[in-house]
């Protein structure tokens, strides 16, 4: 957000004086372009900022009749009774694992596949690769859950013909596979989509460096090395800030697609909690809590995370 | 190591890595036209094994099926026109660099990228908007596609040359003119992008509809869930069949009802891969 100010920061003292017109006057000028505006504000204001506003209901007794703020104050009943709750270590401890190890795995595939698929010389070919590798983003989660159900199946599953003929086993109801499951179809799913943003990265490197490097007679594994990777560190920087300020945020939907009643000691997450208290129970307030308190701890790593790399590598994100 | 011998590693390399890709979507294919009994015994690894198109004409003679369908289509199409028009009329100001209190207004959108009210805050002004069981549940509370907004305005700032506004307007055309006239024709590339990504999240999306509209409103993906999550609609759809046709049946409509849903999705986005790079990376610069 700051580089976003500050590159709108110039623009504004150099032109009014130029055009020499009041504020009064350009805004009425651009009329036209603040009734474009209006729809967009006004949807923004009603499903976006009311709903921050009824946060509050966290620290309230909701009730129907008496809205986000005639509710009675309770403090911190709500989170009180989560932190007591008897699964709550089981499923801060589901949360986080589930994320760390689902980031130590995925982050790195995208960049190393960018780096790859870079290299190659044929255009054809690199259209093609590129075609294939992005398709699995387009399909919906339903179609990947019901993909991972029948291929796991113990009746004739993909999985089970390949490897386990003789005596088939239950994949999704045995809790050690669970978190396998999710992150092995997560890196089937994304991991091509997420090269984009490395391979647009590197889409910038000067050509010419290419051809010095290939003239001093630098392998590709040399190029790669040596121009590839440090012109992508910035970027890497970037979205491994992105993604460990999003630890506590699991993918809701894979989860609770995943989930049986056999595997929830490692799928019981505080996601699935949240929905299953919020719209199933209509435990409205208890629900915000949760949701709040996992968003707090996301914006606190978010702003950790930001302070170490930017004193280590000299990036910033906001 | 040569640099011929890295291509043809690197490209045996990738053509391993596709077969992983691709192979999972490939067997759902051929299982979906082949014989159940034969898929699970195994003989379908690579070609369809007493072929038949079953499992399609019970997808679609399906009531439940064919209803989810009939609503995606028409959440794909009302919300893809909702999201492109509400994403271009937040961009077109926000390009305009002396538009007074602009920064101001980018903040004000850009700040819902990050927090939000979440699950029960939203669902409850949902509630209280009358929207509950209304097709605008969809798309209303995810507001305006801000990532979409920022990557529509970074075009127009980059892309839409300024003499061409500039002429447009010596010629007497005003800034809504010169908007519907000038810059959303000169769009279109980053345009197709964007309608793209609409498509695609309104056609997969099954959350919103399954919190907020009821059974009769549901679209495909969230009946689909009665038959490959729950089976509870598999098995309303195969009572009072013998058990081993129930199951015939029944794996057919799974695998069949995967792909009609899958399919659309990965037809279209072939065609605008090319602008997939170019919107990320102006979409970055400056988040």
């Amino acid at each position: 957000m700051s580089t976003l100010a500050k590159a709108e920061k110039k623009p504004n003292p150099v032109k009014a004086p130029r055009h020499g017109k009041t504020l009064g006057k350009r805004v009425l000028e651009n009329w036209q372009l603040y009734l474009l505006l209006v729809i967009p504000v006004v949807i923004t204001i009603i499903y976006k900022y009311i709903p921050m506003y009824g946060i509050q209901i966290a620290f309230r007794d909701y009730k129907a009749g008496q809205g986000f703020f005639g509710s009675p104050w309770v403090g911190w009943k709500h989170f009180e009774r989560f932190f007591t709750y008897r699964n709550f270590g089981r499923m801060i401890e589901n949360t986080v694992k589930l994320s760390v190890y689902g980031l130590l795995w995925s982050f790195p595939v995208p960049i190393i596949l960018a780096l790859a698929i870079n290299q190659i010389r044929f255009k054809r070919y690199k259209r093609v690769v590129q075609t294939v590798l992005y398709a699995p983003h387009f399909i919906a989660i339903m179609v990947v859950c019901g993909m991972i159900r029948v291929f796991l199946s113990p009746n004739g599953g993909l999985i089970n013909i390949l490897f386990n003929s003789a005596n088939p086993v239950d994949f999704l109801t045995e809790p050690g596979a669970f978190r396998t499951i999710y992150i092995a179809s997560g890196i089937w799913q994304d991991a091509g989509w997420g090269t984009i943003i490395y391979l647009a990265t590197l889409s910038a490197v000067d050509p010419g460096l290419y051809e010095a490097a290939k003239i001093d007679g630098a392998s590709m594994w040399q190029r790669i090395r040596v121009i590839d990777i440090p012109e992508l560190i910035p970027m890497i920087v970037l979205q491994l800030i992105m993604a460990v300020s999003g630890i506590m945020s699991v993918g809701f939907e894979k989860v609770f697609l995943l989930q049986t009643e056999l595997n929830k000691a490692t799928s019981d997450v505080i996601a699935v909690y949240v929905y299953q208290q919020g719209i199933e129970s209509h435990q409205y307030s208890l629900s915000t809590a949760v949701g709040l308190f996992n968003t707090v701890i996301n914006v606190i790593l978010l702003i950790v995370v930001n302070k170490i790399a930017k004193k280590a590598a000299d990036v910033s994100f906001v | 190591m040569s640099d011929k011998t890295s291509d043809i590693v690197l490209v045996v390399l990738m053509a391993v890595i596709m077969l992983i890709i691709a192979y999972p979507l490939y067997y759902v294919i051929v299982a979906s036209v082949s014989d159940p009994f034969d898929v699970q015994a195994g003989k379908t690894f690579l070609l369809p094994s007493q072929f038949t198109l079953e499992g399609y004409e019970r997808v679609f003679s399906n009531d439940s099926l064919l209803n989810g369908f009939l609503n995606s289509v028409k959440y794909t199409v009302i919300g893809t026109l909702y999201s492109v028009i509400t994403v271009y009329i937040t961009a077109y100001p926000l390009s305009k660099k002396n538009l007074p209190g602009r920064k101001w207004i980018s903040i004000f959108f850009i700040i819902t990228m990050y927090f939000g009210g979440g699950l029960i805050p939203t669902y409850l002004v949902v509630k209280d908007t009358g929207l509950l069981n209304n097709m605008w549940a969809l798309f209303l509370p995810g507001g305006v596609g801000m990532g979409n907004v920022i990557i529509v305005r970074n075009f127009f700032e980059n892309n839409i040359p300024k003499d061409m506004i500039e002429a447009a307007q010596i010629d007497g055309a005003d800034e809504l003119t010169t908007f519907v006239r000038v810059v959303v024709p000169l769009s279109r590339s980053i345009m197709a992008v964007i309608v793209v990504f609409s498509m695609v999240a309104f056609w997969n999306d099954w959350f919103t509809a399954m919190i907020y509209l009821n059974d009769a409103q549901a679209p495909f993906p969230l009946v689909m869930r009665g038959i490959v999550i729950k089976t509870d609609q598999l098995a309303t759809m195969t009572s009072g069949m013998t058990h081993l046709e129930a199951t015939r049946i029944g794996e057919l409509v799974k695998y069949a009802s995967m792909i009609v849903a899958a399919a659309p999705m990965l037809i279209i986005y072939p065609f605008v891969q090319k602008y997939f790079e170019q919107g990320f990376m102006s979409g970055a610069v400056k988040g």
